[in-house]
């Protein structure tokens, strides 16, 4: 059963430096582009947490995502832009890569683009790479609905959906994990509400606020963390509930209950999470592209020398990996955290200036 | 809007949400929403009852919340309220 962590004396870290994690990748970005590390007490820290999308996939998922582009049928791999840069096992290996060899790789805005592609160009698979959490899987649950709909035998999901909690719960069940409060991602708890967040401070005894994205909106998450941390107290609060609601919306909740079951998946860094990954339900296996096209995923081909898992689990600071901003950089990125905008390693980079 | 220059914007579709303003409703869900003078389609069949005026929350093409009127006067305080608490801690 949960455990809960001890009263207020636990507050502190043994360093006596008060860690705060956010959980969500566009608050990893929004803190680095408004230099809000720099406001920060010298007591306090802001690390990141597991809450990029492309980040957490591990590589031998992104070798699996590449595998695709070898199929004989040489399917339609439709995309968010993110994933074409992120390299799997070996570096270099991209599906940008690909692309240049003569894959067909589209990036779409939408899971609905895909369904679009799909319906005009019935003799083509168009296979989507969905990957993300809470936020995109009920739009991609509508998309498998929407394809079902019109019957299109030529559309499926490569789904790399994740959900949060559990892999919150794995990085505080470890033992030399040492975070203090977290901020918790605003976008999936629109989705959630504030009831799938209640888990922060009711099972896990953190003290943890729901914040927006605007700097003085994240700046007022981090006072309502301190204020808490000071008075010993851990609970949830909701510093933006303009938008998120006790309940999250429950249409998006009931398209993914509808189209998607939790089952075991792998996260860079942190293994096998048990529930921790949406996979397709077997009534709409037709539209599953790991059951369609029979995809397997291996071993890691190699180990390109990224720290990117951990750096997601807290456990490192972007520049104290060997590579960062030397063999890897933006332009060539080594691991997925230099890859997306979202990733702490890009976001360290990209706003080394102002983050101080 | 402060997260969409245009170097970053292809990569950062994916995981970024952000407000528009719903135009025009269609009948098959989608609606036609603005924002910055800029119009797009979106999905709005996660949201209740959508109607034109609505400010929604878009992430990947679907408005997955409406924008409850927003509290600027909260906004303003908590710069205020983060020196009081840093002055704490301080102490
Ligand atoms: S700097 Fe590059 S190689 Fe190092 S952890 Fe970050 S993404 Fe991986």
């Amino acid at each position: 059963m949960p455990e809960t962590r001890e009263s207020s004396k636990e507050h502190k870290s043994r360093d006596g430096i008060i860690r705060l994690m956010e959980v969500c990748g566009t608050h990893t970005m929004a803190i680095a582009r408004n230099g809000i590390k720099s406001l920060l007490p010298p007591g306090v820290k802001l690390i990141s947490g597991p809450g990029c999308p492309v980040c957490v996939t591990p590589p031998q998922v992104v070798d699996a995502v590449l595998g695709l582009s070898e199929l004989e049928c040489r399917p339609v791999i439709a995309t968010y832009g993110d994933m074409i840069r992120v390299p799997g096992s070996r570096p270099g290996d991209t599906l940008m890569k690909r692309r240049a060899l003569g894959a067909d790789v589209r990036i779409v805005y939408s899971p609905v683009d895909a369904v679009e592609l799909a319906e005009k160009e019935r003799d083509r698979q168009v296979i989507f790479l969905g990957a993300g959490f809470e936020t995109t899987a009920p739009g991609t649950a509508a998309a498998i609905g929407a394809a079902a709909d019109r019957g299109l035998k030529n559309f499926t999901v490569f789904s790399m959906l994740k959900k949060v909690e559990p892999s919150v719960r794995a990085l505080a069940s470890d033992p030399s994990f040492s975070v203090q409060g977290f901020l918790c991602p605003g976008h999936v708890a629109v989705v959630t509400g504030e009831k799938g967040m209640k888990f922060f401070s009711e099972d896990l005894g953190y003290p943890a606020v729901i914040s927006g994205f605007e700097p003085e909106e994240i700046l007022k998450a981090i006072t309502l963390l301190l204020k808490q941390i000071r008075n010993g107290e851990s609970k949830l609060e909701n510093a933006y509930s303009t938008v998120v609601s006790a309940d999250g919306n429950t249409i998006a909740q009931e398209m993914m209950e509808k189209y998607f079951a939790l089952r075991s998946d792998i996260w860079r860094g942190l293994g096998l999470i048990p529930d921790s990954g949406f996979g397709i339900r077997e009534e709409y296996s037709d539209m599953d592209a790991e059951k369609r096209f029979d995809i397997k995923i291996g071993e890691p081909k190699q180990d390109s020398g990224c720290h990117c898992g951990d750096v997601i689990k807290g456990a490192m600071e972007p520049s104290e990996c060997p590579l960062f901003g030397k063999a890897c950089v933006p332009e060539e990125p080594v691991g997925p955290c230099m890859v997306s905008p979202e990733g702490a390693c890009a976001a360290a980079w990209k706003y080394r200036d102002v983050s101080a | 809007m402060a997260f969409c220059d245009r170097n970053e914007r292809m990569t950062l579709d994916m995981c970024l949400a952000v407000p528009f303003k719903i135009k025009e409703i269609h009948e098959d869900g989608s609606a036609l929403a603005e924002r910055g003078g800029v119009m797009r389609s979106i999905n709005v069949s996660f949201i209740r009852d959508p109607r034109p005026g609505d400010h929604v929350i878009v992430h990947a093409g679907f408005a997955i919340e409406r924008i409850r009127e927003k509290q600027a006067q909260e906004v303003m305080e908590s710069y205020d309220e983060l020196v009081k608490e840093l002055e704490a801690m301080a102490k």
